[in-house]
């Protein structure tokens, strides 16, 4: 009896509820929700003929598909489509390696970016210069990569403002665009301006999520900025940081298909194909079909495995990732 | 489109983006008789080779030359490419809804922007949704299949003397029929564009006179220093806006694309000389005479450069001349001419044709019971220059859409607008020289199409089907592209044309050759 008592009280959601509740069955449990439930069909039904549906059509993927003879009618492939991924190709392996390297470029540069913004932008005090200088950082999401390769060319490019201010001063031209040595930098840097601002959006709501009290706290403690940086933000972003990584994971074998093909002639294939475009190019423009899902089929596959893999990751790190197992 | 033509595609130089069908085994028994249609007489009469009629001014109270309204009342469904920008809805377009009125059924078109159009087209297709009337490129592989299995065999109602019923299909060139026979039947209606598909350098005239350069090259070195002259990067001008490789290509007349000798044909790619052209585009790049924002730029930028007078010479398909005048319009003294490609090394050059049609309209095989109005409302649409349908068509109503200067008509800002639901790709008249810019625009035109076609090149291949062309031809071009693209911006040898060239013989070339050639034969003894 007495042992009993000195046993230190249990974490506080184990008191309020000291007995699980009892299993109810699939059917209670439907009869339990079914308002819920309801207001779920819509997006349930949406998303059922919109995404999940059109998933068998990825039977064409082991097809000669020919779209006027109907995946009902189209000879049978087998794997044949899939020949181009394995089949050691070395225009695909080229493709493989850039799609890996402005990956890497991307995770490195691209995806920190937004992160230091949004603490630049929390660290501003004045609401007002902050609202203006967000809106000026959203603004060129909402361009498409027609106007923004554009808008470098007309600043970078051969004939563009930089050079023919140096032109025109008798200085040498700077080769920035068109030179496949400066690929990589150029789209990674384009990317970067082109999204930072708006991606900040969700790092800013994690910041405002934070509880003052603890900057007080921390502030009374005579803690630094820097140390409040380290201890009190970072950590309050943990969640959101990994969250988007994961799902950043999942896509990232598309490294913007536009983006490139709208580039690749003036530096050429060499370092600007990509995965996406090599499907373009070898499967969409000659109507192969087949081959186009097979690529898209894999790359999908990839993605699955690399975000289930990077959660359980997360999991293992005692984050709760994008789902909790 | 602007990035491949750059390169000077042979195959993909027509202003689609998969080029026009090519046709197959035209055997002469099913193609329609020719019976020309004499409206209006040409001021600049052209010839049977290919050069264009040209006139100074729009024919006077142009005549009907139709009787009745061709429609049944019912309405008439019909998919195919915008050529511009998507046309005001019917509801809000004047000249859209006259239109219907004068056809008797109304045209109801889903517009698709040219670049969605192949996607759009294969998921229509494949959705087992096509309107009555539609149009076709070219852009699926095994084509005539496509075409046995969905389009109408209008063989029986328009093969030899059976199109003189319809007046104005019968106005269209053989050659263009040539490119709508396949598995020898007729399966659709040409869009006949005869020469102006073609590539040519055009050259700012009024600049290269200013510069005291106004000179006409008479080989590639000639054109080099040709280039540097007009090359002042402190003003912001180059030569050239894109490298004119089918220029320089001419120059060392090779052959356009396929060339066919005693029944054994080969490829541009294969010919001894391609390497030499490649390296004049390599020197032209490294002379730096080609805008340096060249290769990532596409056509409709060269031609704001040529505009502008940034690029004095630019490669651009012969259609897009009215274009140039037009807007050149506003630039004083502006003056642009055109010559045919001089030989590399002195004396003359080819001129490569460009294919005959833009494309093909085809008709539904379910809309077989109607196949007599919807050729009757083709055939209305196809009427002549210089007739009242073809003045409506081109221009919509007066006073609304246009306001008549002497007989020329200017268009109003409305007609702009309206104007652009004219159907131009479901059928159209022979292609005619036109340009409501006074005698000496048309005369300039005419001088450089008499000095072309004579020098005239075919693309042998024309008419005949290859599987290996519509399956992998596109893509195998492409990495070809990839490769000439790389060697003339100094990224690659010269020398590595020959791996290319063996790698594209592999996988594509050989085979190509192996169908043409039997296509060929075939269609002899036919």
């Amino acid at each position: 009896m007495s042992l009993t008592k000195i046993r230190p009280s249990p974490p506080l959601e184990t008191m309020k509820d000291p007995s699980p509740r009892p299993t109810l069955s699939l059917w209670e449990r439907i009869k339990r929700d079914k308002l819920l439930l309801a207001f779920a069909l819509p997006g349930i039904i949406l998303i059922l003929i919109f995404q999940y549906i059109p998933l068998l059509g990825n039977v064409i993927a082991f097809q000669d598909y020919q779209p006027f003879l109907g995946i009902m009618h189209s000879r049978w492939s087998g794997f044949d489509n899939f020949s181009v991924i394995f089949n050691g190709d070395p225009a695909f392996l080229n493709a493989l390696k850039n799609t890996l390297i402005i990956t890497a470029l991307q995770a490195v540069f691209v995806f920190p970016a937004p992160i230091l913004i949004a603490l630049l932008l929390n660290s501003l005090l004045s609401n007002k210069i902050r609202q203006i200088v967000q809106s000026i950082l959203y603004l060129p999401h909402f361009l498409s990569w027609v106007i923004v390769v554009a808008v470098f060319q007309q600043i970078l490019g051969g004939s563009g403002m930089i050079n023919n201010y140096l032109r025109a001063n008798g200085h040498d031209t700077l080769s920035i665009i068109g030179n496949s040595e400066l690929f990589t930098t150029v789209i990674t840097s384009q990317v970067i301006w082109k999204d930072t601002g708006w991606a900040t959006i969700l790092f800013l709501a994690a910041l405002a999520q934070i509880d003052r009290s603890l900057y007080e706290a921390s502030a009374v403690d005579g803690a630094s900025r820097w140390r409040q940086t380290w201890h009190i933000t970072l950590p309050g972003l943990r969640s959101i940081i990994i969250l988007l990584f994961i799902l950043k994971l999942g896509d990232s074998l598309t490294v913007g298909f536009e983006q490139l093909v709208l580039q690749q002639q003036a530096v050429g294939l060499g370092v600007s194909e990509v995965l996406d475009t090599y499907v373009f190019n070898n499967g969409i423009i000659g109507g192969a079909w087949g081959v186009a899902a097979a690529v898209g089929l894999v790359k999908g596959l990839v993605s699955v495995v690399l975000v289930l893999a990077a959660n359980k990751l997360a999991h293992f790190f005692g984050e709760e990732g994008v789902y909790k197992s | 489109m602007g990035v491949i033509a750059a390169i000077g595609a042979p195959a993909l130089t027509s202003c689609g983006d998969g080029g026009a069908p090519a046709g197959t085994n035209a055997g002469q028994a099913v193609l329609p008789t020719f019976v020309k249609f004499p409206v209006a007489s040409a001021d600049l009469p052209g010839t049977n080779e290919g050069v264009t009629d040209g006139y100074f001014t729009y024919p006077a109270n142009p005549p009907r030359v139709t009787t009745g309204v061709p429609g049944d009342g019912k309405p008439i469904t019909v998919m195919m490419p915008a050529a511009n920008a998507i046309p005001p809805a019917t509801d809000q377009n004047a000249y859209a809804q006259e239109l219907n009125r004068r056809l008797g059924s109304e045209l109801k078109v889903a517009w698709t922007p040219s670049a969605d159009w192949s996607q759009k087209l294969a998921t229509t297709i494949a959705g087992d949704q096509l309107p009555d009337v539609f149009n076709l490129q070219n852009e699926t592989p095994d084509f005539p299949a496509m075409l046995e299995a969905k389009a109408l065999d209008l063989t029986p109602y328009l093969a030899g003397d059976a199109i003189k019923k319809y007046p104005a299909l019968a106005n269209i060139p053989t050659d263009s029929w040539r490119g709508a026979v396949f598995n020898g039947k007729i399966f659709g209606l040409p869009i006949p564009r005869g020469i102006t598909t073609s590539r040519i350098l055009y050259r700012r005239e009024d600049i290269l006179e200013q510069l005291g350069a106004a000179t006409v090259p008479s080989s590639f070195a000639d054109f080099l220093e040709l280039c540097r002259i007009a090359t002042d990067p402190g003003k912001n001008r180059w030569a050239l806006a894109g490298l004119p490789l089918t220029f320089i290509q001419e120059m060392y007349e090779l052959p356009n694309n396929w060339t066919e000798t005693d029944g054994n044909f080969s490829h541009l790619f294969e010919h001894e000389h391609m390497k030499d052209a490649l390296e004049s585009g390599r020197q032209l790049v490294a002379s730096k005479v080609v805008n340096p924002d060249a290769f990532a730029s596409a056509q409709a930028q060269y031609k704001k450069w040529f505009d502008a007078g940034t690029a004095v010479m630019v490669e651009d398909s012969l259609s897009a001349w009215q274009g140039f005048q037009r807007r050149g319009a506003t630039v004083p003294g502006f003056k642009m001419a055109a010559h045919p490609a001089p030989g590399a090394e002195g004396g003359k050059g080819v001129f490569w044709l460009g294919k005959p049609n833009h494309s093909i309209t085809a008709i539904n095989k379910k809309a077989a019971d109607r196949v007599e109005t919807i050729l009757n409302v083709l055939n209305w649409l196809s009427s002549p220059f210089g007739s009242e349908e073809d003045m409506f068509r081109q221009y919509g109503i007066a006073g609304t859409d246009y306001e008549l200067n002497g007989s020329d008509p200017i268009m109003t800002d409305q007609g702009t607008l309206e104007i652009k639901a004219n159907p131009v790709y479901l059928t159209g008249s022979p292609a005619t020289l036109y340009i409501s810019q006074g005698e000496d625009a048309v005369r300039a035109r005419h001088e450089a199409e008499e000095a072309l076609v004579p020098l005239a090149v075919k693309d042998d291949s024309n008419g005949l089907y290859s599987a290996t062309a519509s399956r992998a031809g596109a893509q195998q071009l492409k990495a070809m592209e990839a490769l000439q693209n790389d060697i003339v911006q100094g990224r690659k040898a010269v020398s590595d044309w020959d791996a290319g060239v063996k790698e594209w013989q592999a996988k594509a070339g050989d085979k190509m050759r192996l169908e043409y050639e039997e296509a060929f034969m075939h269609m002899n003894n036919a």
